[in-house]
């Protein structure tokens, strides 16, 4: 069976947003998710993704804003203002990874935008210009935010433990 | 942590990552599931919009904005009533605020808006993404793009956002569309931003 263009540029993809995912989530199964409501999305907008000049790029803005989107909701569930039918709330925040490494461990540390900072700005190696039209924010608050984070990241690892 | 044995420890984490071929394949049947479900709603909403119109040329009645249509509650007759959402034309940004709390109205078109504790019913423009149908008491259900419910008729809802006007420059909501009820002042929901 042939498979769609949508197939072929998400099987080319993939992995290249799993890892973005997997650097934005504590859990593996939450960065599963994630990359598959991101993938459905783009499905459903592939006539004009596909047009584009860089599809990958927005598509990694996308999972970006997903996860951030994502990370609030599941705030929300834990302040009790659950929505009806919604599944129980997991607080990915405790260290239920047995044995994770420092890395993960501090990113944990770390709320959802400056993870996506962190992520975009050292991994992606994204300018604050390209993050901050990602995340829908301002240059300088790009900055600020890279900043506390990687304080924070100081204070909770050490290079030696990260290496 | 320097920056330089920050960046080699995202790249070792990153490149420890395993992505399942199959969420394409799942992605697709999901894919297809929602807009199928889309096209049900907006069909089932061409008949209550015409009969609408139809009924209020009929009755030769006037509509003032800021005078919307009063609500209705559920009842066995709703089931046959379709429900239809007014839904932003892209993702809203992170710019809103606001806080809409109250209770979740179909208005007499089957536009499914929130009633504030004490105020007028609000004309709502959920994100592009959101559904909405009904459950197998009558009552309708919104979903968020998860297909999780997230509120029901005559039940609570509370949104994020921030009131615009349809009609202004740049706007992401179409400002004759039956379900902004006539009103300049829309509540349009962020919460599901790229949302």
């Amino acid at each position: 069976m042939s498979t769609s263009p949508f197939e072929e540029w998400a099987h080319r993809a993939g992995p290249g947003l799993r890892r973005v995912a997997g650097l934005l989530c504590d859990h593996p199964a939450d960065a599963d998710d994630l990359v598959q409501e991101t993938l459905v999305k783009v499905y459903l907008r592939w006539a004009r993704i596909s047009r584009l000049e860089r599809p990958d790029g927005y598509v990694q803005t996308m999972l970006v804003n997903q996860h951030v989107s994502m990370r609030r909701s599941q705030s929300r569930d834990r302040r009790g203002r659950r929505w009806p039918g919604a599944p129980a709330a997991v607080d990915d925040r405790e260290p239920a990874v047995v044995g994770r490494s420092a890395l993960a461990d501090a990113l944990a540390g770390l709320g959802a935008r400056q993870r996506a900072v962190v992520v975009l700005r050292y991994y992606c190696d994204l300018s604050d210009e390209q993050i901050a039209d990602a995340l829908g924010c301002s240059p300088r608050t790009v900055r600020s935010q890279a900043s506390r984070a990687l304080a924070r990241l100081r204070h909770t690892a050490t290079a030696e433990e990260l290496g | 942590m320097d920056e330089q044995a920050l960046r080699e420890a995202l790249h070792v984490r990153a490149a420890q990552q395993a992505f399942d071929p199959d969420a394409v394949g799942r992605a697709v049947e999901r894919g297809r599931a929602r807009r199928r479900r889309r096209r049900t709603t907006l069909l089932a909403a061409v008949p209550v919009v015409a009969l609408a119109v139809a009924g209020s040329a009929a009755a030769g009645l006037a509509w003032l904005p800021g005078d919307p249509p009063a609500a209705r509650s559920a009842g066995p007759d709703a089931v046959a009533r379709p429900v239809q959402l007014l839904t932003q034309a892209t993702s809203p940004g992170l710019v809103f605020h606001a806080r809409l709390d109250g209770t979740l109205t179909v208005t007499d078109d089957g536009c499914v808006a929130i009633t504030p504790i004490g105020s007028a019913v609000v004309p709502v423009a959920w994100p592009p993404e959101w559904t909405v149908g009904r459950d197998d008491d009558g009552r309708a259900v919104v979903y968020d793009p998860q297909g999780r419910p997230f509120a029901h008729e005559d039940g609570p809802a509370g949104v994020g956002g921030g009131l615009v006007n349809p009609a202004a420059g740049g706007s992401a909501i179409d400002p004759a569309d039956p379900c902004a009820l006539g009103s300049s002042r829309v509540f349009q929901v962020a919460d599901a931003l790229f949302w």
